[in-house]
Formats: structure tokens, C-alpha cells, sequence
């Protein structure tokens, strides 16, 4: 039982280290889009975690029971054919959480199509090392004043 | 390369930014990024961020990354004084530096005193010979002062040391085209298919550089190169399929007295004609006022 506490102390360090960061934030009053993205990603990561170390550590029971009975139909002499219903169904409910910790713990998934919107080039840079200023906005300055 | 996301995304922060919203921080690092050319947009909020002395020490290290990207947009909006002032406090900040003496060399530039910044980037290359960014610059010294010939004999010699850099090779065949060697471009463009299959922009100027030039071998290629840049946008780009339509019909005019038994024509009659229907609904869908020009051009088209 004393190994299941330490998801718990991971979950409320985590979440006491996420707080200071976002009292740290005091570029602009309003959060923009961007910070709020990034805030729900680190929790989904964090959550992720949590689970994926809930199921491993329920893995890890499954076979320590499963040696267990071994054990016990050794001395019983019986032939071992498969683990107890029980067993198995910690199996599936560890594979479950393992799975999904997987699959959410990287992070968003990158798309592979040449041709989807987050891979289609739309537009080269614009050679900025070559930049000349010799065009026709030089002679339309903006006004700006600096005070530093 | 820039993508349709990133795309959309700067756009919405530009709109947020000029609305007065906030997120301008996150513009200039996003014009940093994708490597854009912006500047008045980044002198406007750059230099609103440098004025308010709680969010310029609210940035950290990365004042002096921002006070290098607004003397540069600075300098391209004819500022000079506001360029003279983020130069001398980075000169301040970090004395003796070669990033900051690039700086000061493009401020002459920029002031029209191109002796002396020729002078400055000499003895910058003296330190150090391999610096890619000085030698691009003297080619643009050159470019500016009206002689792409010199220009692109220096991007050559850079081009043979350097081969890998797709910006030079991008600059050296849009030389070569306002010179109208349109040969020596498309060697480039071939430089550049090369080295980034992937990027379809690169294969659409390829072909649009081959039908200028012209001749049945050409436009047969052009074609190949337009329906190359359809399958890797996934059909996205109109100027592509505009692209087939006019290959169709300047080969048909060119092989009117040859024998039209090449198994290519059937291809060819069905791709055009994919084609234009492709851009029709484009054009219905996004710009339906213009739906009548665009069926009668395609309709004179028709082989």
C-alpha cells in the first residue's frame, strides 16, 4: 500500500511546481491563446504520468500475484493452466492505463501527409541575409520616438 | 518554409497585435521564427516593448535578441536614429562584438555609405573568412548598387564554398531572372529540387522558369513539374493548375503537324481537363464573382 501514495505525492509536487510557474507570468494581464494551450498540455502530460505509473505499478501486482500462485500450485501439485480471474482482470485494467499514459504522454502527435495544413509550405522566407534598403520605402519613415 | 498553420496563426496574432490586444511579444518572436520580413509592424511593437522599461526587464536575455530584430526593421523603415540607439546600447552591453560590428557595417549600408560599409565587412572578414553572413552581405551591397553581374560572380565563388545554402541558390536564380538567363535559373531551381524534394514551391518555379523558356521538350517537362507541385499541395495550389491548362494548350499549338498517336495526348486531354474543372470549383467556392472570366479563359483554352 505505501507504493500507492507516491502517485499522490507526484500529483500534488507536480501541481505545487505548475502553480509557481504560472505566478511568474507577468508579461501581459490578459493570457493569450498560446499560454492557455500550453497550461492544458503540461496537465494532460502530468496526468499521463500519474496514470502511466498507476499502471505499471498494477502490472507489477498482477505478476507478483501470479508468482504467488505458482507458488501455491506447486505445493498443491497441480498443473498451472492460467492465472486466477482476478489476476487477469488487473492485467487488462493495467494494460488500459498503460496504454492510454502512452499514447498522451508525448504530447501532440505530428502529421505525416505532405499535403495537410501543418506541413504544406505556403510561402519561402523571404531571403532576409540579402535585404537591400534601397527601395522606394525610404523615403516613407514611420514616425516613432524612443525614449531609452 | 512557412506552413498554412503557422500562417494562419500569424495572421491572428498581427490582427490581435494591431487591435491593440496583447501577444506582441510572442508576433516578434513568431516574425523572428519563420524569418519574415515585417518591419514596420516590429519597429511599431518592438520598439513599445523597449520603451516601457517593466516589460523590457519582464524579457530577460532576450532584450538584446529584441533590440538586434528592431535595428534591423529599423534600418529597412529608413529609422536611422532609432538603429543608432539599439546599436550603441547592444554595443554597450557587448563591446568588442562581431554580431554588433555586422550591425554597425549594415547601419552604413543602410545610411547609403557603401565605401565604407565595403571597408567594414573587409576587415570583418579579415578575423574571421568563413562568416557566411558577411559575404551575403557585399553580395547585397552589390545588388543594391545596380550591378547583378557582380553580384552574381560573388554569389558564385560563396556558392562553391558554401553549397548547401538554399538562400543563396534561391537569391543567385532570382538574379539570374531579372538578368533573363533563364537557363542559369532553372540550373539553380534544380540545385534546389535537389537538396528539398519535399517543398512544392520550389517545383512550381521550376516549371514556370522551363515555360518561359519554351519548346515542346520544356513545356512537356513544365508539365510534369505542375503536376508534381498538385500532388505534393494536394491539389491546393491554383497557380499549378492554371499551369497545366496553358502547357496543355501551348503544346497542342506547338505539335498541330505532328501525329497526335503518343499515348502522352489521351494523358495529357484528361489532366487538362481535371484541371480546369478543379480551378472552376476554386473559383466558385472562393471568389464566385470572378467565376465568368475565369470559364470563358479556360474555355479558349481547350484544345
Amino acid at each position: 500500500m505505501p507504493f500507492l501514495l507516491t502517485p499522490l505525492i507526484v500529483v500534488f509536487y507536480s501541481n505545487s511546481i505548475l502553480g509557481g510557474e504560472i505566478s511568474q507570468r507577468e508579461n501581459s494581464d490578459r493570457e493569450s491563446n498560446f499560454e492557455k494551450k500550453r497550461k492544458r498540455e503540461l496537465l494532460k502530460m502530468n496526468l499521463g504520468f500519474v496514470v502511466g505509473v498507476f499502471g505499471i505499478l498494477i502490472l507489477s501486482h498482477a505478476a507478483y500475484s501470479t508468482i504467488q500462485y505458482r507458488g501455491l500450485l506447486k505445493i498443491m501439485e497441480e498443473e498451472f493452466s492460467r492465472p486466477p480471474m482476478n489476476v487477469v482482470l488487473e492485467l487488462i485494467i493495467g494494460v488500459a492505463l498503460c496504454l492510454w499514459a502512452a499514447l498522451t504522454l508525448p504530447g501532440k502527435f505530428l502529421s505525416i501527409h505532405p499535403d495537410s495544413d501543418e506541413n504544406r509550405a505556403v510561402s519561402l522566407p523571404d531571403n532576409s541575409e540579402f535585404m537591400i534598403f534601397n527601395h522606394r520605402g525610404r523615403l516613407f519613415p514611420p514616425q516613432i520616438d524612443m525614449k531609452f | 518554409m512557412v506552413t498554412k498553420t503557422e500562417e494562419t496563426e500569424l495572421n491572428q496574432f498581427e490582427i490581435q497585435v494591431e487591435n491593440g490586444g496583447g501577444g506582441a511579444w510572442e508576433y516578434l518572436c513568431l516574425v523572428r521564427k519563420l524569418k519574415l520580413r515585417r518591419s514596420e509592424k516590429v519597429l511599431k511593437h518592438g520598439s513599445s516593448i523597449l520603451n516601457d522599461p517593466r516589460k523590457r526587464s519582464a524579457l530577460g536575455p532576450d532584450e538584446w535578441t529584441l533590440n538586434e530584430q528592431v535595428a534591423i526593421a529599423a534600418m529597412d523603415c529608413q529609422c536611422l536614429d532609432v538603429a543608432q540607439k539599439c546599436i550603441k546600447v547592444l554595443q554597450k552591453k557587448f563591446p568588442g562584438s562581431k554580431r554588433v560590428g555586422r550591425l554597425e557595417a549594415l547601419l552604413l549600408e543602410a545610411k547609403g555609405l557603401w565605401g565604407e560599409a565595403e571597408e567594414a565587412y573587409s576587415s570583418l572578414l579579415e578575423d574571421n573568412p568563413l562568416d557566411q553572413a558577411i559575404h551575403k552581405r557585399r553580395v547585397a551591397i552589390s545588388k543594391a548598387l545596380g550591378k547583378p553581374s557582380i553580384a552574381i560572380e560573388l554569389l558564385n565563388k560563396y556558392l562553391q564554398l558554401f553549397m548547401a545554402d538554399h538562400d543563396a541558390w534561391k537569391e543567385l536564380a532570382e538574379l539570374y531572372l531579372s538578368l533573363q538567363m533563364y537557363k542559369q535559373a532553372a540550373f539553380c531551381y534544380e540545385e534546389l529540387i535537389l537538396s528539398q524534394p519535399i517543398v512544392p514551391l520550389y517545383h512550381l518555379a521550376y516549371a514556370d522558369v522551363l515555360y518561359t523558356i519554351g519548346g515542346i521538350e520544356n513545356l512537356i517537362s513544365a508539365r510534369k513539374y505542375y503536376a508534381a507541385t498538385i500532388d505534393l499541395t494536394g491539389g491546393k495550389n491554383t497557380r499549378a493548375l492554371l499551369g497545366i491548362c496553358l502547357c496543355a494548350s501551348a503544346i497542342a499549338q506547338l505539335s498541330k503537324g505532328r501525329n497526335k498517336e503518343d499515348k502522352d495526348a489521351t494523358a495529357a486531354l484528361e489532366l487538362h481537363s481535371l484541371a480546369a474543372a478543379a480551378v472552376e470549383k476554386e473559383y466558385k467556392q472562393k471568389v464566385p464573382a470572378k467565376l465568368q472570366l475565369v470559364s470563358s479563359v479556360l474555355r479558349s483554352l481547350k484544345i
